[in-house]
This record gives structure tokens, C-alpha cells and sequence, in this order.
């Protein structure tokens, strides 16, 4: 028989329903054993249709995800996995990766997967997994990698260790914390047990650590309530710790507070070793479960101890008790705290885990605590036990009853102050949260994404629209913008959407608020060029502080900046970086040094080390900070580009030319990426344009200039208008257009003259770009003038190395040469060569040296001294050809120079 | 390799030039090869060793600049071959590796597929010689579909047929080789 024929009846049957197959091949096929032999084969076809055998190629799976190698599959959700993974560079760690599924990425659940990362990346708390690192598989697929924590059960680990009461609820108040911080970002856990409340020991101390932060959230459930939430039968996991309004499967009602109980019942678990709904029938099933969650109130953890069970005198052993102890202990407040978290309605739970925090911690100090009975004789008790020396020496009742109603009344007030805050924060919260995922939503016309400006934009109406009725919030998101404005190079925009922010900050009068708008408002003014303005500002923001004994950090920090944005501004240098350091010990003090904050702060380090001439400790600081944005999962974002561009100005003023240009065009392709179709934004475009010119790559620059030029002005950029217009003149000038440059340089010089100050080297600069127009046009005493005028500018020669002092002394050599002046002209060559060797990493990469050794070179042998010439043109062949390419005509003239020695005498 | 040179190759097995067709997978093979290999090295974010995506870029690498239908079909013909020795000589050298150390596979260089996937990989292999002698046509689109990861479609173009007569192809040998693998 042929495998034709077998194909021929396989095909016949093959669509056939099994059951007529057989019928169908014993009236068409006479040989029995080629009827089994079909009947296999279409078995087999069955079989491989069903398991898609051999549709998969062999290899396509991936064992290895970005730089890390997946170890073990650790967890699994509806659309999302988690591995246990291990990455051997740039260190050896462990981490947990988790990944969307293949086959489950639709746009719903990536976009949510990205909201759900970039959430966890804003976190930064020492009890929360922070992230690793955050990318996109070969096949699309989303993930992030966070820390690992080979933690044990927040439970298990107190029975283990036998921690008493005290302990266990300093624990619990490190994890209410953790939460708030959460809260606080916009991120609502929903799955808070002690499964996911892991503890590690870290310097012998036991360290809380809060993970799977919203992977319920990411990929089970969110706006789409998923299958896992609707169907009580399928519910994944317990539903012990699931407040009632999570059981009742209204999952787009749920809020901050769902979590508060949740901490309840870990609470409860922590103190009894009980659960609060646990029904002694051990196959009761979900379902029972929730109805009993709905319909029944928890008895008091007190009362659970005190019955005599094996168990409860368990419990109370791991906690250094016998169960009469432990119920005594947990009798009144304790047993009050837990109720007031487990409250069904919860209008009547506390608003936030800082607020169920706060009680615990005033428990620990004997002060009365919020929840329970308020009955005069508890205050009373509780006062007592905190005064106990001074009441006793209290001569009569009379003294005791004053200072008593003064007390309460002021603990009233706190108490009232504490809630409203709490209550802000969880609405806060959520506010936060539905705003983001509704700026996500928002597309832009036919459909396609919106540009970074325009999302801002959008953000900034949708703040009108939905959230006028907050001024406390609408302010702070005001702010956010305003500083995403900034990023985008709108100068005009931030400025505007600040000024509504100062207003609503000083109409509630909220010091933290007004003070961190006033500082942010100030580099706003310093970037539009207005230093007094943002004298006032300073002012007004130090006033602000003033009033807050306790400011939060991040408002610390942001002032810190403005202060030494205003140093710089006064070119206080020395003041900038101390004010700048402080700012940066603060954040590692406190461990906020994943955020985006830090990374200003180092960039900004950056720029005053750039302005000192400090290059090779800004390079090595660039270097850092970008690693450090890779780490943390913000590669992707405009920070980062700027770190790339900055990385280009350093290797620029370091002379090391063709190393710039590939930096700068490398932001570009991030900047790409990010902005899509979206031009680069006009600090990019100068950046590269200055790469460009320098390498002799005129047209390309002239051309990036120009659009850079009309973009900064349409986002009212004045800053970056007046930059890209003063390199277009530059890049005339280098192409041998002078004439052509000169009307455009006055410009930049009114605008820059209108803060001298600032703009000092700017405008020394600017003076040698004139001397070089003169030199061109063969005005050599007006060139004198321009670059003695330059120089004295930069105040040489007692003068700090500016970073383009060394250029201009060359120029100057240029001139005195072209002069006749040989002596001066060597020696500004020669003061022109020791500095750029001076910041060079190695003066045979750097431009700078080799334009200072040629002409040094043809001074020397207009002097007649021909061994030093040529040895000075070797190596300035050497230096330009390394960092400007063999086919630049600086390289080329010092070639020139090399052949004909004897030609000048 | 020069550009041009894969085209007369082409040329030359399109013209039934056996030795041509040889070195032509001798060129496949070192670049499909070298291209796998610097994948898996690269410690870069999000790589899976993609065997469509490897003989589509050895393709675009080896620019053969003459498209005609005959060459495509003997370039990717001879791609398939080529990765199902990359994957057979893999498969074998991991396990001969797990027999060695007794245990866990080692991650070697090119290790990212799962143990059983490597013994499906050997048992299609040797299937697949068999099936060729019946009909070499049937073993072309396995090799196509199975070792060089290509749809449907794609080994229809591949081949110069309609996606249908694949699917039908693909149905029969697929049945056959799992029968026979069991």
C-alpha cells in the first residue's frame, strides 16, 4: 500500500464525526489492516489537532527574559505568571519576574500590566518589593522584574520566633505603613494576607515586606471584573482576608479601605492565631464562607482566646502567654482596634492603614485610642496611666478636672485633624489612580496615541472637568504637570498651569503645598530667564517652609534644588553643590533613592560639576545615574534621555567629538521611542546639532537648528529658542558664512545680556563667535577686540576653568598670530593646551588639545622653530584624527602641515 | 561572503547544480548558526530564540537579490535543513550533557529549550527521514513548518502552493509522523 492511498482515505475521513468514520472505511476499504492503519493515523490527527501538537516550533519558548535566566515558576494568576529568575550581570541577585501570558496580551491588559509597573516603580519603601527592571519580551510580551524576597508568612514568622504582643504589632504598624505609602501612589493591594506580607531578617532584624503589590490588579481584575471575581465557585485562594465588599463581587467598587480591612483580619490572625470568620466545618466551601463574611459579626478577639481549646492556649504559649494572660491583654483596646478595622460598613472602619497605624501605636503608648467605647471612665483610666506621677501628687480634684477637659478638648482637635488628613489621603489615593487610568484612556485623533505634550494637555483639561471640586488635589496634580512641562521643554505652559497652583495653594493656605509650588516655580523662572521673579519666589517659598516644623522630605528636596538652581544662577558654585549634596543625603538617609527625585538630584550634581569644568566627575556621576535609571525600571522615560544627551555634552567638553556624537544621537533614538513621530525636543535637537557642527556636518545641524528654533518658540521656550538660534550663527560662521550669522547673533546677545550674570560664559562665548566673523572677514583689530573682550569675560587669566575658555584661547592664538603678535599668540596657545589636556581623559582622544597643538604648530614655525612645529603637528594629527575622523579638515589641514614642512620660513 | 555569491548559487541550484545547492546550505548553516549563537549571547532585553526570525534575518543578511520563486524555495528549503541541525546537534549534545552530569541541564550556550522538547526534537528528526523516502514533498513542509517555525502561509509562499494544499499537507504528515512517533 502507498502512502497515497493512506493519504487518500485519511482525507476522506478525516472530517467525518468518529463514529461514521469506521462505517464509512468498511464500505470503501477492504483491507482490515489498512482500516486499523487509517483509523491510527486519524487518532493521531485528533490528538495532535487537540494538544497543537507540533504547531509550536521547537524552541520558540523562552527560558530567559532580558538579562535574567527563569528559574522556577513561582505563581500564576489568569494572565500574568511569576518566575523566580536569577540575573549574573551587572550583579548575581535573584529576582521575581513577572510576565503577561502569552496569547492573553490584548491592549486592555498590557495597557493595565504598564499602569501596574509604573505604579510599582513611583513606590519607594523599605517594605515594599521594589522593581528591578521593566521591558518588553521578543514577542511583545510585557514584564518586570522585582526584588526578590525569600521572606518567610508574617504569621508563620511570629510563631516561629515566639514574639510577644508588643513585637507583633510593631511589625503590623511597619506594614499599615507600607500600605499607606501605596496608598499614597495610587495603588490598591486587594490581596493583603499573610502570604503576600513577607518577612525577612535584615541586619538580625525582622524587615516586613509587603509583595504582590496589585497582580491581582495587573492581571486578574481592575475595570474588567474578571471571571476569578464573579463566579463564587472559582474563587482563587481564600476569601478570608476579602472584605465584604470584595466578596460581594463589585469589584470596581472597591477602594482603599478594602485594605484597611484586610489588615483587620491580619490583625486578628496576629493576636489570636485565629481568624476572625474561619467556620469550624472544614469542607465549608467559598461560598459558605462569604455568606458568613456577610452575615455575621465578628466576636471579639478577647473572646476567642478565652474559651478552653487546645488551640487558644496554643496560640497564647507562642506569644509568652497562657490564654487567661492573653485574653486580659487583648481586652478592651486591642479587642476595639481589630473590630473597628473588621467593620462591614466601611464608612465606619478607619479611613486609611496610617489611621488603624496610629491607633495601634497609641495603644502601645497608653493613650486612649480611637476606636471603642468612649466612655468618660476609659479616658479617664487611660490619662492616668500616662500621668500617673503628676496626679498623684495632685492635691485636690478640682486641679485634676481642669487639666483633664484641657486635654480631651486638644486631643479632640488632633484627632479631628487626623482624620480629615487620612480621609484626604485615601481619597487622595484614589483620586490619583482613576485619574491615571483615565489619562491612559484618552486617545488622540484618528486613534493614535498621544504625543507626551498632549497627554498633559489632556491631563491639565481633565483636572478641570473632573476634579475642580478638590482644590488640595487639583493643586498637587497642577504640579505634576507643570513639571512634566518643564521635561517637554514648555516653558510657557509650566509656567502657566503653576500659576493656578500658587493660587488655589495660597487660597487654602497649605504651607507644604505653597511651599513646593513656590520652588517649583522657581526653576520655572530661571528657566524663562527671570531671576528676580524667582528671588521672590525663594522667598516666598522659604516663608512656607518656615511654618512646617516638619517638612516632608520630598518638599525638603525640591527646595533644596531651588536654592541651588539660585546659587548657580549667582554662579555660587561652591553653595549650588553643598546645597545639592544635602539634598542628595537626604534622600539616601531616608531611602528614597529609587524615585525620580534622586536622579534630579544627580543630574542637577551633574550640572554644576559641568559648570565647574569638573567633567570627569560629571561623566562619572552621568554614568551612575543612568545605570541606576536602567535598574529601576525608568529606562523609558524622558529622564533618561536627558542623562543620554547630558552623557554627550560631557564627552563634547571633554573633546572627545565623535564619542558626543554617538551619545547624542543615541538619546535621539530613546527620545524617538518614547515621542514616536514627535520631533526630538529642542534641547535634544541642540544637543546633537553641537555634535554635528563640530564634526563639520553644517547642513545636518543648520537643518535640526531651524525646526528646534520653531519649536521652542511655539511651546513658549525662550531659553531654547535663544540656544538653538545662537548655534544656527555658530554654524554659519564654522561653514564660512559670517555675514549671514552676525544679525542673528546681536539677538542672542540682548536676550542673553538681559541676565549677565547667568549667561556669563554664554555670553564669553558668544564674544569669541563674533572675534571669529572679524577674523573671517579679515577685521583682525576688531577680532582683538572681540576675543580680548571674551576673555576677560570668562576673567582670564585669574579665571576658573569655564567649559569653553579653552576654546576661546585658541581662538585668541589664532588671531594674535594672524596679527603678527607671535609671542602672545604662543602663549595663549600654549595656556590653551594645558588646560584641554588638563580635563581630557586622554589628550590623544581630545579635539580640544588637537586644535590647540595646530596652532600652536604654525606659531612655532612662523617663529622658525620647524623640530617643535612638526613634532606639535604629529600630535595634533593624532589627537583630530581620533576624535574629529580622518576626513575632517582640521585632520586634513594638520596632514597638510605635516607634508610640507619648508613651505612658511 | 559577498552579496552576489548566494544569488549565483541560487541560480545555479535553480539549474539543478547539486554542489551548488551543498555549499549553498554550507552558507545557510554557518550564518543561521552564527546568528543563533550571538542571539542567545547578547545580554539583551527580551530575546527568545525565534526560528522564523532567524531564518528571515539569515535571509535579508544573505540578500539574495534575485526573488524568484524557484530561489526562494531553495533558500528556505535549505534554511529548514539547515535549523534542524542547529536544533538536532543541540538537542543531542544537551542530552549526551544530562547524561554526563547525571542531573539538571546545564545552561550552555545555546540551552533554552525544556528536556522533553529535546527528545521531540530527535524523535521528529528521525521520523522525518523516514517519511522522506515516501514522500519527500511531505517531509519539505514538516521541515518548513516544525524546524523552521513558519506558518501557514509562510511555507506556502515558501513553496510556490496554496495555503490550502499546506494545511491538507500539513494534516496528513503531521497524523503520520505522531502515529508514529506515538
Amino acid at each position: 500500500m502507498s502512502i497515497g492511498t493512506e493519504r487518500a482515505l485519511f482525507e476522506a475521513c478525516m472530517d467525518l464525526a468518529p463514529g461514521q468514520r469506521t462505517a464509512w472505511l468498511a464500505e470503501h476499504c477492504g483491507d482490515p489492516a489498512l482500516r486499523e492503519r487509517i483509523l491510527r493515523l486519524l487518532r493521531a490527527h485528533d490528538a495532535a489537532q487537540e494538544n497543537g501538537s507540533l504547531e509550536q516550533s521547537p524552541i520558540a519558548t523562552a527560558r530567559r527574559i532580558g538579562t535574567f535566566d527563569l528559574l522556577e515558576r513561582i505563581g500564576e494568576g489568569a494572565m500574568g505568571e511569576v518566575w523566580l529568575a536569577e540575573q549574573t550581570a551587572p550583579v548575581r541577585r535573584r529576582v521575581a519576574v513577572k510576565i503577561v501570558k502569552a496569547g492573553t496580551g490584548s491592549r486592555e491588559v498590557i495597557a493595565r500590566f504598564e499602569l501596574e509597573r509604573q505604579a510599582l516603580a513611583m513606590m519607594s519603601h523599605p517594605s515594599i518589593a521594589h522593581i528591578v527592571e521593566a521591558g518588553e519580551t521578543a514577542d511583545g510580551r510585557p514584564y518586570f522584574a522585582m526584588e526578590y524576597v525569600p521572606g518567610i508568612a508574617l504569621t508563620k514568622y511570629c510563631d516561629q520566633h515566639r514574639l510577644g504582643i508588643d513585637e507583633r504589632l510593631g511589625l503590623f504598624i511597619l506594614i499599615c505603613e507600607a500600605v499607606q505609602h501605596a496608598h499614597q501612589k495610587g495603588v490598591i493591594h486587594r490581596d493583603l494576607k499573610p502570604g503576600n506580607l513577607l518577612v525577612a531578617e535584615v541586619d538580625g532584624r525582622p524587615l516586613p515586606k509587603v509583595i504582590d503589590f496589585g497582580i491581582a490588579k495587573a492581571v486578574a481584575l481592575d475595570r474588567q471584573p474578571s471571571h476569578a471575581h464573579t463566579m463564587i465557585g472559582h474563587l482563587i485562594g481564600t476569601p478570608e482576608y476579602m472584605s465584604p465588599e470584595q466578596a460581594q463581587l463589585s469589584p470596581l467598587d472597591v477602594d482603599t479601605r478594602a485594605d484597611v480591612y484586610s489588615l483587620g483580619v491580619v490583625l486578628h490572625e496576629l493576636l489570636t492565631g485565629a481568624l476572625p470568620f474561619k467556620t469550624s466545618d472544614p469542607n465549608a466551601t467559598p461560598a459558605m464562607l462569604v455568606h458568613e463574611l456577610l452575615t455575621h459579626d465578628p466576636a471579639a478577639p478577647s473572646s476567642r482566646v478565652r474559651v478552653a481549646a487546645p488551640e487558644p492556649q496554643e496560640s497564647a504559649a507562642n506569644r509568652g502567654l497562657t490564654s487567661r494572660q492573653l485574653a486580659a491583654r487583648l481586652a478592651g483596646d486591642l479587642d476595639w482596634i481589630v473590630l473597628k478595622a473588621l467593620q462591614k460598613d466601611r464608612n465606619r472602619r478607619y479611613g486609611s492603614p496610617s489611621e488603624l497605624a496610629a491607633d495601634v501605636r497609641r495603644h502601645l503608648a497608653d493613650e486612649p485610642v480611637v476606636a471603642g467605647p468612649p466612655s468618660t471612665l476609659y479616658r479617664l483610666r487611660k490619662f492616668a496611666a500616662r500621668h500617673r506621677l503628676p496626679l498623684t501628687l495632685a492635691a485636690g480634684v478640682f486641679v485634676a478636672a481642669i487639666a483633664f477637659g484641657a486635654m480631651m478638648a486638644w486631643q479632640a482637635h488632633q484627632l479631628a485633624l487626623q482624620r480629615d488628613e487620612a480621609r484626604f489621603q485615601a481619597r487622595r489615593a484614589e483620586a490619583s489612580s482613576e485619574f491615571m487610568s483615565l489619562m491612559l484612556e484618552e486617545v488622540g485623533p484618528e486613534g493614535r496615541p498621544l504625543s507626551p505634550l498632549e497627554l498633559v494637555d489632556k491631563g491639565v483639561q481633565l483636572l478641570d472637568r473632573r476634579y475642580g471640586a478638590d482644590p488640595q488635589f487639583a493643586a498637587r496634580m497642577l504640579l505634576q504637570m507643570s513639571r512634566r512641562y518643564m521635561d517637554l521643554g514648555s516653558t510657557e505652559k509650566s509656567g502657566q498651569v503653576l500659576v493656578r497652583a500658587l493660587a488655589i495653594a495660597r487660597e487654602i493656605d497649605d504651607p507644604d503645598l505653597l511651599a513646593d509650588v513656590e520652588c517649583t516655580t522657581v526653576r520655572a523662572d530661571l528657566d524663562a530667564n527671570r531671576p528676580e521673579l524667582a528671588k521672590e519666589h525663594l522667598a516666598g517659598a522659604r516663608a512656607a517652609l518656615a511654618r512646617l516644623p516638619h517638612a516632608p522630605i520630598v518638599t525638603e528636596v525640591d527646595c533644596l534644588r531651588a536654592e541651588a538652581d539660585m546659587a548657580e544662577n549667582d554662579r555660587d558654585f561652591a553653595t549650588a553643590e553643598a546645597t545639592l549634596r544635602k539634598a542628595q543625603q537626604l534622600l539616601e538617609q531616608s531611602e528614597n533613592t529609587r524615585g525620580l527625585l534622586y536622579h534630579a538630584v544627580l543630574t542637577d550634581l551633574g550640572g554644576v560639576l559641568f559648570r565647574t569644568s569638573r567633567f570627569r566627575e560629571a561623566l562619572a556621576l552621568n554614568e551612575l545615574t543612568a545605570d541606576a535609571l536602567d535598574r529601576n525600571g525608568r529606562g523609558g522615560t524622558l529622564g533618561r534621555v536627558t542623562v543620554s544627551m547630558n552623557r554627550a555634552s560631557l564627552l563634547m567638553r571633554l573633546g572627545e567629538v565623535r564619542g558626543a556624537e554617538a551619545a547624542a544621537a543615541e538619546a535621539i533614538r530613546r527620545s524617538q521611542r518614547l515621542r514616536g513621530s514627535e520631533p526630538a525636543t529642542p534641547m535634544q535637537a541642540v544637543g546633537y546639532s553641537i555634535t554635528l557642527n563640530r564634526l563639520g556636518r553644517h547642513e545636518e545641524a543648520r537643518k535640526l537648528l531651524t525646526a528646534a528654533r520653531e519649536q521652542a518658540r511655539t511651546l513658549g521656550a525662550e531659553f531654547w529658542t535663544v540656544i538653538a538660534q545662537y548655534h544656527l550663527a555658530r554654524s554659519l560662521v564654522l561653514a564660512g558664512r559670517p555675514a549671514e550669522a552676525r544679525p542673528l547673533l546681536d539677538e542672542v546677545r540682548t536676550a542673553w545680556g538681559a541676565n549677565a550674570t547667568a549667561n556669563r560664559d554664554r555670553l564669553a562665548d558668544l564674544y569669541r563667535t563674533q572675534a571669529e566673523i572679524d577674523l573671517l572677514q579679515g577685521n583682525i583689530a576688531q577680532a582683538r577686540e572681540w576675543i580680548d573682550q571674551s576673555l576677560a569675560e570668562f576673567g582670564y587669566p585669574k579665571a576658573d576653568p569655564a567649559p569653553f575658555l579653552g576654546a576661546a584661547l585658541t581662538t585668541a592664538a589664532q588671531i594674535y598670530a594672524k596679527a603678527g603678535q607671535l609671542h602672545e599668540a604662543e602663549s595663549l596657545a600654549t595656556a590653551a593646551l594645558k588646560l584641554s589636556e588638563g580635563i581630557a581623559r586622554d589628550p590623544r582622544q581630545s579635539a580640544d588639545v588637537g586644535e590647540a597643538l595646530l596652532v600652536l604648530a604654525s606659531v612655532k614655525r612662523a617663529r622658525g622653530d620647524e623640530t617643535t612645529a612638526q613634532s606639535y603637528v604629529e600630535r595634533a594629527t593624532e589627537a583630530l584624527s581620533n576624535s574629529l575622523g580622518q576626513e575632517h579638515s582640521l585632520t586634513r589641514q594638520a596632514n597638510a602641515m605635516q607634508l610640507q614642512p619648508t613651505n612658511v620660513k | 561572503m559577498s552579496d552576489g555569491e548566494v544569488t549565483r548559487l541560487l541560480d545555479a541550484a535553480g539549474s539543478g547544480d547539486r554542489a551548488a545547492l551543498d555549499r549553498l546550505y554550507g552558507q545557510v548553516y554557518d550564518e543561521l548558526r552564527r546568528l543563533a549563537e550571538s542571539r542567545l549571547r547578547r545580554e539583551r532585553a527580551g530575546h527568545t530564540l525565534q526560528p522564523t526570525a532567524l531564518v528571515n534575518e539569515a535571509y535579508l543578511r544573505l540578500s539574495p537579490d534575485s526573488s524568484s520563486w524557484e530561489n526562494r524555495r531553495h533558500f528556505f528549503g535549505a534554511a529548514a535543513q539547515a535549523m534542524r541541525r542547529i536544533l538536532v546537534d543541540h538537542a543531542r549534545q544537551k542530552l549526551a550533557d544530562k547524561r554526563a552530569a547525571g542531573a539538571r541541564v546545564t545552561l550552555a550556550d545555546l540551552d533554552i529549550a525544556a528536556p522533553e522538547e529535546d527528545l521531540d526534537v530527535l524523535a521528529v528528526s528521525d521520523a522525518l527521514d523516514v517519511l522522506a523516502q515516501e514522500d519527500p514533498r511531505l517531509s519539505e513542509v514538516v521541515s518548513l513548518r516544525f524546524f523552521a517555525g513558519m506558518s501557514v502561509e509562510e511555507t506556502a509562499r515558501a513553496l510556490d502552493v496554496s495555503p490550502m494544499t499546506i494545511k491538507r499537507d500539513w494534516a496528513f504528515a503531521r497524523a503520520w509522523l505522531c502515529e508514529r512517533i506515538g
